[in-house]
């Protein structure tokens, strides 16, 4: 089924709709725009990659999504509803892992369960069947601090997906990884996706990472935050690491880095016009 | 079985499991290392008794020898006038702490809590923080005379402040990340504060615990000391009117050792509780 079909028949699972995000900056109580009118919609079972520099808003918009963050104007809508604050129909994975340290690997899944309403007698083996999906057995009973970062964001994975969410938010999950385990995680990633098909936004800042796993890329923009442009991915559904060093996937990660990179560099080169600006009045002056 | 089965096969057995050698290492060294400190604890016990009895021979009319000490150890517990003491202080710290540390905690997250109530009694923790307990004792004895009540209401005002401060600014440091993954999971409410909150506070609870217990002890030796019938503090005053000096070190001693079982306890306690976390 090709892509220009699916656009056609699946509904619109996340539509964010002329989002706009302003904090306000301590001090001198001036408001600044984190997120300038964004508008966006995820398709139903679509996982799209949000890249761009930092500063971009890509995290205050996920954050919007997951009900943490409030809109300043504009709106979120998840299966229709509008999103009002954190619900356990959008799990969210953040990148420092966030589990609980005084709880087991199991226990911490069970947590996720028994907040769900599993009754008492199903958690342990509903929370390993959880585990088992991101590829985790054999320690259920070990405390947290005594994994590695890799397998501390399989437990979180697998504790977000107990909460059975509708759409699963993924803020820069693998970016405190070495880059094995960064590997691996995506891999494991791409296999529960297809155990158990959810609707996932991306957050990262490795373009490789975000064409490996997603469906589009969106590309964001600092000063202030956008959304400039977005790449659909057209390779194929069933991937594996070796898609990396394919043809396709090197001419999509040069065009992506490229858009990335113009702009990274525009926002200096308007900079230093202003810059050369200053320095030509000066001269000006000067010879006045 | 497909390519990418494969892969995924490969890739699930490589981290699923922990590294069994690596922990059995970090183990036998993590042994050595204790085999190690707990000798030095013995080393540093007996240079100390060294040192003191050096001194003892320079100073013979400033400081008590290790002999005369335990002569007066021996007296004093055979007499009974020891135990008794000991247990007066004990007595008067375990109720001022316990009464201390049990109202202070809901308090601290009281505080943390409501906004009002944090705006409304800063200051006055603040004012209080910076007030000496024993500067407390002339206005005790005004309030409760001399008897256990002003005793132990110093060592719960002790005690009261330096847990409340610990535990308050404890509950203040809580990863935020946690509450948001707590969140975002569907918990709010009391479920929020029964099954995130109050066990991430868990730690710093026990610190201000150890602190506290600290505090209670000084401050309850400093109130003996001013007032009292009986408990170490009085021990020490009334030695010294006599001029008794190896039952003045006797005392001091005494209260150093109880101090420093009293905050092994708690250690202990708290590394079985909160093993999780990173105790010191």
């Amino acid at each position: 089924m090709g892509s220009v079909d699916r656009q056609l028949l699946e509904p619109t699972k996340i539509e964010i709709s002329d989002l706009v995000v302003k904090y306000e900056t301590p001090g001198n109580g001036d408001t600044q725009a984190a997120l300038s009118k964004t508008t966006l919609n995820v398709r139903d079972g679509e996982f799209v990659a949000i890249v761009g520099p930092s500063g971009c808003g890509k995290t205050t918009l996920l954050n919007c999504v997951a009900g943490l963050v409030r809109a300043s104007s504009g709106f979120v809508r998840v299966d229709g509803k509008i999103v009002g604050g954190p619900g356990r129909d959008r799990g969210v994975v953040f990148q420092q892992y966030a589990l609980f340290p005084w709880l087991s690997v199991i226990e911490n899944v069970i947590f996720s369960l028994e907040m769900r309403g599993v009754p008492r007698t199903e958690r342990a083996n509903e929370a390993r069947r959880y585990l088992d999906l991101v590829g985790l057995s054999g320690v259920e009973d070990v405390m947290p601090k005594a994994l590695s970062g890799g397998m501390k964001q399989r437990v979180a994975i697998a504790r977000a997906y107990a909460a059975e969410p509708s759409v699963l938010l993924m803020d820069e999950p693998f970016g405190a990884l070495d880059v094995q385990a960064k590997e691996r995680l995506q891999v494991a990633l791409l296999r529960a996706l297809q155990l158990n098909p959810r609707t996932v936004l991306f957050v990262t800042h490795d373009v490789e990472e975000a064409i490996f796993l997603s469906d589009r890329v969106v590309i964001m923009g600092a000063n202030p935050g956008r959304i400039v442009s977005e790449t659909p991915v057209e390779l194929q559904k069933d991937r594996v690491v070796e898609d990396k060093l394919s043809e396709e996937f090197i001419a999509l990660k040069s065009q992506i880095s490229q858009e990335l990179r113009v702009i990274e560099t525009g926002k200096y080169e308007s900079e230093a016009v202003r810059k050369n600006n200053v320095i030509s009045q000066v001269k000006k002056m000067e010879l006045n | 079985m497909s390519n990418t089965e494969k892969f995924l096969e490969v890739n699930r057995n490589q981290d699923s499991v922990p590294n069994t050698k690596i922990t059995k290492q970090h183990n036998f060294r993590a042994r050595g290392f204790a085999v190690i400190y707990r000798s030095m604890f013995i080393v540093s016990l007996l240079s100390g008794i060294v040192i003191w009895a050096a001194l003892s021979v320079l100073l013979p009319k400033d400081v008590a020898s290790p002999v005369s000490v335990s002569q007066a150890l021996g007296t004093l517990m055979t007499n009974g006038t020891l135990p008794i003491d000991i247990a007066y202080s004990v007595v008067r710290v375990a109720v001022g702490f316990t009464v201390g540390l049990v109202l202070a905690i809901p308090v601290a997250f009281a505080l943390n809590a409501v906004r009002g109530l944090r705006n409304l009694l800063d200051p006055w923790i603040q004012f209080f923080r910076v007030i000496p307990p024993i500067a407390l004792i002339p206005l005790v004895i005004v309030f409760f005379g001399i008897g256990e009540t002003a005793k132990v209401s110093v060592i719960f005002f002790a005690v009261f402040l330096t847990v409340l401060i610990t535990t308050y600014q404890g509950i203040r440091m809580i990863d935020a990340t946690l509450i948001r993954a707590a969140r975002v999971l569907g918990t709010s409410g009391w479920r929020l504060f029964a099954k995130v909150i109050v066990p991430a506070a868990v730690p710093s609870i026990f610190t201000g615990a150890r602190l506290g217990i600290a505090s209670g002890w000084t401050t309850l030796v400093a109130a003996e000391l001013i007032a009292a019938s009986h408990g170490l503090g009085f021990m020490i005053t009334q030695a010294s009117q006599y001029f008794d000096l190896p039952a003045i070190y006797l005392g001091i001693i005494t209260i150093g050792v109880i101090g420093f079982i009293f905050d092994r306890l708690l250690l202990r306690v708290e590394r079985r509780m909160i093993s999780w976390a990173d105790v010191g």
